[in-house]
């Protein structure tokens, strides 16, 4: 399950360090290049990151609340925009766009949420129309009309994301349950016919059943498609299963990266900055 | 002492003490202003005492209501009823686009900063006034009354409306910005659907207020009842009066119930 | 409203479907926007409104603009007494409301009221108070007690009363029956319970309440002058009608400082209460 899919080269400030041997065979899909964020000019959340993500990797942060992982995901479509440094996509510099390129860019993002942040008062299929919303002229977002491709799209994402209960697609998004709402936010983010997707603890909101199915259905689409995938998840035992790469983030800075496979009690600890099983000044 | 048989049980939580000195003079302050208003504004109990005896006479003066001459109330009833139709359109179409430029959320603070002081100047200023300027700029008739009425309702449903969406679901809106959407379609679709109930319950509680105002515009001229009104009065043609009076309580009261009713059916 | 749209009895699907969803969707919120606008249009013939007349008018309005322009600051030394004059009225006006409109909203309310008919008859008092602009109780005792910031403030006292009133009784008519009647089990009457049950749950409403009226009477109390109730706006209705708008605009000036002053602080002490 776990297929490590491209590669990477980099030194970590833990000193950890990943090489293989065909890096720079290709160009990488995402580098964080240096990329540092704080808030009030002293509250770092993000330090100092190089991160170099190629096409098709299943990569999971990890690391204690209040670490920066979903502020470092954040700036991979630009929610948030970095104090130093900068995000780079496809070779290019996502800082240097212009506010067009820049939502052309986003466009191409796909975001799942753990609180799957759906319009309660939309319908399903509106909600999953949203992700359109950039290919949609002016005239037609006033009135709120999607074009009937719009809809056959939509239809076609709702049963690739699992969802083939029609009755359910006119229906107002708060009435589904939470699994469903969350196969809603992914037919929405499929729409986008995403190179990446980011996904911000999409399943800490399910239950067991829900979290398995959820993280095989983001598995699926992405191998099929081969898209790029980062994602936060507090479930190491899901992450080892599931993921490609581990990323293990500790104050900001990157304290842990490797396969799943090579994700041990030490590498754990390093990350939650333990000894013997005890927390160490953590925040 | 009743203190040693508790000393071991759970401790008393600590009361800050009621009257400390700082609130007593604060209960001062506000009194002494108090009074000063109370005098200010000349409402003692001697001048109710007064005051209400002539009242009572002109309430005698004002009944019965007299119907002489009803069918000439006809076109300023309907021009009233149209005001504030007109102006509460106009009002919540414009407050649209304009509430979307006065919220913190959605535009640069060089764009809401201005615009919310232009919504202050709209609402700080009242509609007679507004009425008042624009029935000197653009002539008597019911036209002053609507863009007065319409300024006012843009410059209040406006400011609610920004305060809705600033108070709307962050991730609602992050995931509507990260699917490509520009601002405005963000806010159209990640903001507006969900304050969309209480958008409508504003813009229907001023169209009451608006209907209530364009009542009394006519006293500067600006089309409606009001004009009647001050007529009837400055020939102290009180019965008269008390008509009109009576037909703006009926109109009022049923445009309250429709609202209430399209209130429910909102929800 | 938990469907959008009921599908149960439409033999389509896939994409059919949703066309047909979205065509039957269109065609309601068509005819809803047509009715308004038939609504709209049908007033606009009537009251001569039309953007031909407003474009004629607009130069006017800018020349008007024009001629307010520089200010002329002498009004500022007269201003200050009919302004604090002002401001005394509304929070008179704004204050004397609450007992009453909360002696009246206990009659009215049918979670607390115990004569049927006389709360109704209180509902109607109250709605008659409230449905007459304050401008016009002003004009209408202005010509019962004469000129002065007495009518005025009564007139806004009367408003607010019926205002104040109708919310109450609808805030009191929401508290939960269950804190009445866990107050009726401990065997408090009536009027126990309304000051220990029912006046601390809905106190945070009322104070939100009683500050957007205060902001409410503030900006009405500055109009009452016009029909001789007291206040600034004599001053400035007069120097509007007097073509002294250079001395208009001054005092408009004044006025949207300290109303913008006056809303603030109450919304950051609204926030606090909430």
């Amino acid at each position: 399950m776990a297929r490590r899919v491209g590669s990477s080269t980099f030194e970590v400030a833990g000193g950890c360090a990943v090489s293989e041997q065909n890096a720079g065979s290709r160009k990488p899909k995402i580098i964080v290049d240096h990329l540092t964020k704080s808030y009030d000019g002293h509250i770092i959340a993000v330090d100092d990151i190089n991160l170099s993500i190629d096409k098709g990797e299943y990569c999971i942060l990890f690391g204690p609340s209040g670490v920066g992982k979903s502020t470092l995901m954040r700036h991979i479509n630009y929610l948030i925009k970095p104090t130093k440094g900068d995000i780079v996509i496809d070779g290019k510099r996502l800082g240097e766009m212009k506010t067009k390129e820049l939502l052309k860019q986003r466009s191409r993002i796909g975001m799942i949420f753990q609180e799957f942040n759906l319009v309660n008062r939309m319908s399903v299929i509106m909600n999953v129309m949203c992700g359109r919303l950039h290919y949609l002229n002016a005239w037609r977002s006033l009135t709120f009309s999607f074009t009937r491709d719009d809809h056959e799209r939509a239809i076609d994402c709702l049963r690739r994301a699992g969802l083939h209960e029609e009755e359910l697609y006119f229906r107002r998004a708060d009435t589904l349950s939470g699994g469903q709402k969350q196969r809603v936010a992914i037919a929405r983010m499929l729409i986008q016919e995403p190179e990446i997707i980011l996904a911000d603890e999409p399943i800490a909101a399910l239950d067991v059943k829900n979290q398995h199915m959820i993280l095989e259905l983001i598995g699926d689409i992405a191998r099929r498609d081969n898209i790029t995938i980062v994602m936060t998840l507090h479930h190491l035992e899901l992450a080892k299963k599931y993921a490609s790469r581990i990323i293990g983030l500790s104050e900001g800075k990157v304290a842990f990266d490797g396969p799943g496979e090579s994700l041990d009690e030490a590498a754990i600890n390093r990350v939650f900055k333990m000894e013997d099983g005890k927390v160490v000044g953590t925040t | 002492m009743a203190n040693e048989t508790t000393a071991n049980a759970v401790p008393m939580p600590h009361f800050p003490p009621r009257y400390t000195p700082f609130r007593l003079i604060v209960a001062a302050v506000i009194a002494g202003i108090y009074w000063w208003s109370v005098v200010g504004a000349e409402f003692s109990p001697v001048e109710l005492a007064k005051g209400l005896p002539k009242v009572w006479e002109t309430l005698v003066l004002m009944f019965p209501p007299s119907l002489e001459g009803y069918k000439s109330l006809w076109v300023p009833f309907w021009e009233t009823l149209y005001i504030g139709i007109l102006a509460t359109f106009f009002g919540s179409i414009i407050s649209i686009p304009v509430g979307f430029l006065a919220s913190q959320n959605m535009v640069p603070w060089w764009i809401y900063h201005p615009v919310r002081m232009v919504l202050n100047i709209f609402r700080g200023v009242s509609e007679i006034i507004w009425a008042l300027f624009f029935v000197v700029a653009v002539g008597l008739g019911p036209m002053p009354g609507v863009i007065a009425l319409t300024i006012f309702s843009v410059g209040m449903l406006s400011k609610l409306l920004s305060e809705a969406v600033e108070a709307s679901d962050i991730g609602m809106l992050e995931a509507m910005t990260a699917t490509g959407a520009s601002r405005w379609k963000v806010f159209f679709y990640g903001a507006m659907p969900e304050v969309f109930p209480l958008y409508i319950s504003y813009t229907l509680y001023y169209w009451d207020h608006n209907t209530r105002q364009a009542t009394v515009l006519g006293f500067v001229g600006a089309g409606g009842l009001g004009v009647t009104l001050l007529w009837n009065m400055s020939m102290y043609e009180f019965e008269q009066a008390t008509t009109v009076v009576i037909i703006i309580v009926c109109m009022i009261t049923v445009i309250d119930r429709l609202c209430l009713k399209m209130r429910e059916a909102i929800q | 409203m938990a469907k959008i749209f009921d599908i149960s009895k439409i033999d389509l699907e896939g994409i059919e479907l949703a066309i047909y969803v979205r065509r039957r969707v269109r065609t309601g919120y068509a005819i809803l926007v047509a009715i308004v606008l038939a609504i709209v249009f049908y007033a606009a013939y009537y009251t001569n409104f039309n953007l031909a007349e407003l474009e004629r008018g607009s130069p006017h309005i800018w020349k008007l603009l024009g001629r307010m322009f520089p200010p002329d600051l002498e009004p500022l030394s007269e201003i200050s007494g009919p302004l604090v004059e002002t401001l005394q009225m509304a929070l008179v006006g704004t204050t004397l409301p609450i007992p009453i409109a909360m002696f009246l909203a206990f009659y009215a309310a049918t979670s607390t009221r115990r004569i049927h008919w006389l709360g109704n008859l209180v509902r109607v008092a109250l709605n008659t108070l409230r449905t007459i602009p304050e401008l016009l109780w002003a004009m209408i005792l202005v010509s019962a007690v004469g000129l002065g910031t007495f009518p005025g403030t009564l007139a806004l006292t009367l408003h607010s009363t019926g205002s104040m009133g109708k919310f109450f009784y609808e805030t009191i008519e929401a508290v939960d029956e269950g804190i009445l009647e866990a107050m009726k089990s401990t065997g408090a009457n009536r009027l126990q319970i309304f000051f220990f049950g029912i006046l601390p749950t809905i106190l945070p409403n009322i104070m939100s309440v009683v500050l957007l009226y205060w902001d409410y009477n503030n900006r009405s109390a500055t109009v009452l002058g016009l029909v001789g109730a007291g206040g600034i706006g004599f001053i400035l209705t007069s120097a509007i009608a007097e073509f002294e708008y250079q001395q208009a605009i001054t005092v408009l000036g004044v006025i949207v400082i300290i109303l913008t002053v006056i809303d603030r602080t109450s919304a950051a002490a609204r926030s606090r209460i909430i």
